[in-house]
């Protein structure tokens, strides 16, 4: 059965960005945490999630994702979620997790701010 | 004995159902079957499919006892229903044994006539159930016990399982001791429920069993209505090759697929043809035809006392007319009656079936049916209207349902990823309706969380969740609908979780994010299981207003 998730990286510069498309539930989440913790490993400290690709997330999924926002909150790497549609901005504010995650229109704005910041 | 049955030209449609129901009663021999609920709406044919089962069993083959028994509403003392029961199972035990034709056509035989018929027989098992019984008749909480203990008996001695069948079961809820209701008597019916060696099938009403007991955790197994197809094919062969045709689509819709609305409207058509003959029949039938008569007596015998009726019907239609869910202490401001004489009147309503009712609200019945036969008597009855006046009303309000959107169903089974199917299929109806995209991406949240807890705790054997889209007015209704019960709270109707997911605390958010992104969310008790509704307002001034309250946060 085809993946109603998929999810790609890219690193630029000290920043990785990851850019899951489709349907974020438990798995996609996981996934999601699996590879942010995968870099973390390896050194990394600044991470931006780009949603434009996301259709759904569900409360599980966004469950999840509030535990990779509460673990970098903890590590002290900072976290930057851009390209969100209003409602799935609406959902992560109910979850309270825009508070502390960098909120960017665009991943540029993003990539900027975290370069800048050095 | 129950062997009047339908001719099998007249019962279309549940070949599969018989068969499948006789196969799951065979193996009882070999392997543990569970009792299960014959679940299913009024008059989808729930007595007839166990009255075909009990022949077919009775006739084709001698491994398992079939034992059909419906809970008169006459014989609710303990003492009357234990023998009742207890005769009438020694008469079909006996009678399945010997295939005595002799005891077959014996109609309503006494304890004693089947003493001596097993003293013939040489069946000890019998014998001794009688003496016993007969020891113990002064008290009546012995022989009941007794009495229900007797197809266990029966089928140790015999080596034969017993396949019970118990129709009208709600009726046991109202079982008595000197007079007094005893709601606790029920609860000796649970090791007849429980035996490996009587599997029942039980059946009736299944708002009231569910209310019972001693059915906490039955196995549910569906009696669907019928197809289209097989609507028609049944109101053909009612027809009789008179050439009255098929009923028009939208009656066909009113009648929703059940057998006896439709063989009542069949046999009123009287080989007459034509969409409004069809019409007529069916508002001869609501204003004093069978169907009529039907509904009539269930609400009669829930509401006993005459000078009750115009009150309960009035409040009745009020929750029909009101289109909404509504609480006692609404309706009881609306007609100038106390709180408590309003729950009283809805209560006795649900268990009539004419409205629905739970979490401390009620609503019109589901079926379009109902709806139409508590408005053509508070038409009659209440306003004085005249039936022809009535009949026109009716027709009118058929105009209007067709007018309102289609509905379409959806059926769900649970794999990967199944409620993206739900969230597809509503993207295309809210674009075929030119929904703003935002509005149906919000809904599209709400159903896929609905669609997550119904598919987590649908526990019925087919684990199907049922989904219907229905569109008016400006309005979506999404309506998701499981087997599962758990997961709401019966007093406040949230969903509560089990304890493993009451450590995961995302599983609270699932309710949140569907009231955030609709404009109300309900939780209805069915006979399947429990419904969540998921209402949402577009384009008008209202929806905008949130949508920009939305925007704005």
């Amino acid at each position: 059965m085809a993946s109603n998730f998929t999810l790609s990286m890219k690193a630029v510069d000290d920043v990785v960005v990851l850019v899951p498309k489709g349907y974020i539930n438990d798995l996609g989440a996981v996934r999601i945490e699996q590879a942010s913790e995968q870099y973390f490993d390896k050194g990394t400290r600044k991470f931006i999630i780009n949603f434009a690709d996301m259709y759904f997330i569900n409360s599980i999924g966004a469950s999840v994702i509030t535990g990779i926002v509460n673990k970098n909150l903890e590590r002290e790497a900072v976290l930057c979620f851009t390209n969100m549609k209003k409602m799935h901005r609406d959902v992560f504010e109910m979850l309270g997790i825009t508070k502390h995650v960098r909120v960017f229109r665009e991943e540029g704005d993003a990539l900027i701010f975290l370069h800048e910041g050095e | 004995m129950p062997f009047r049955i339908l001719p099998e030209e007249e019962f279309i449609g549940r070949g599969d159902d018989l068969l499948r129901l006789y196969r799951r009663a065979l193996t009882s021999d070999e392997t543990f079957v569970r009792s299960a609920l014959l679940s299913g709406p009024r008059g989808v044919g729930k007595t007839e499919l166990l009255k075909q089962l009990f022949n077919r069993l009775f006739w084709k083959q001698d491994s398992v006892a079939p034992f059909y028994f419906s809970v008169n509403p006459a014989f609710l003392s303990a003492a009357d229903f234990a023998r009742d029961f207890l005769v009438q199972f020694l008469h079909q035990r006996l009678a399945f044994e010997s295939k005595d034709r002799g005891l077959i056509t014996l109609s309503a035989p006494s304890l004693n006539e089947l003493a001596q018929r097993s003293e013939e027989r040489n069946d000890s098992w019998a014998r001794e159930t009688i003496e016993r019984f007969r020891g113990r008749s002064s008290d009546p909480l012995d022989a009941l016990c007794i009495a229900l203990a007797a197809p266990h008996h029966a089928a140790l001695a015999t080596g034969k399982p017993a396949a019970v069948f118990i129709d009208e079961f709600q009726n046991v809820r109202l079982l008595h001791r000197n007079g007094n209701a005893d709601p606790s008597l029920s609860s000796l019916l649970e090791p007849l429920l429980t035996s490996r060696k009587t599997p029942c099938l039980i059946a009736g009403h299944d708002a009231e069993i569910v209310e019972i007991p001693v059915t906490a955790g039955i196995a549910r197994l569906e009696v669907a209505p019928l197809s289209r197809a097989n609507a028609s094919a049944l109101v053909a062969s009612l027809s009789g090759g008179s050439g009255a045709g098929d009923a028009p689509d939208q009656l066909h819709e009113r009648l929703n697929g059940i057998p006896l609305y439709l063989r009542c409207v069949a046999a009123a058509v009287q080989g007459q043809t034509g969409e409004r003959n069809f019409w007529e029949a069916y508002a001869r039938e609501l204003l004093d035809g069978a169907l009529s008569l039907y509904w009539s007596s269930l609400f009669k015998r829930h509401v006993p006392a005459l000078n009750a009726r115009s009150t309960a019907l009035a409040v009745a239609y009020e929750v029909c007319r009101a289109g909404e869910a509504l609480t006692p202490a609404k309706i009881a401001s609306a007609h100038s009656i106390s709180e408590e004489q309003t729950a009283m009147l809805l209560q006795a309503l649900h268990a009539a079936g004419l409205v629905q009712g739970e979490y401390g609200v009620y609503r019109p019945p589901d079926d379009g049916v109902r709806v139409d036969f508590i408005r053509a008597l508070h038409s009659t009855s209440l306003l004085g209207k005249h039936p022809r006046e009535v009949a026109a009303d009716l027709f009118g309000a058929r105009r209007t349902a067709v007018a309102r959107g289609a509905a379409v169903e959806l059926s769900l089974s649970k794999s990967r990823d199944a409620e993206l199917v739900a969230a597809q299929c509503l993207a295309q109806i809210g674009r075929n309706l030119g929904v703003n995209e935002e509005i149906i991406g919000q809904l599209q949240i709400a159903l896929i969380e609905a669609c997550i807890n119904a598919l987590e705790h649908g526990d019925s054997e087919d684990r199907q969740v049922l989904i219907r889209f229905d569109h008016s007015d400006g309005r979506f209704e999404i309506a998701v609908e499981s087997s599962g019960r758990e997961f709401v709270s019966h007093e406040t109707g949230a969903p509560f979780y089990k304890e493993r997911m009451r450590e995961d605390a995302s599983r609270g958010w699932g309710l949140k994010l569907m009231q955030k992104f609709t404009d109300e969310v309900r939780f209805e008790r069915t006979p399947r299981g429990t419904r969540v509704v998921l209402v949402k307002r577009f384009g008008t001034a209202e929806a905008v207003q949130k949508e920009g309250a939305v925007n704005g946060k």
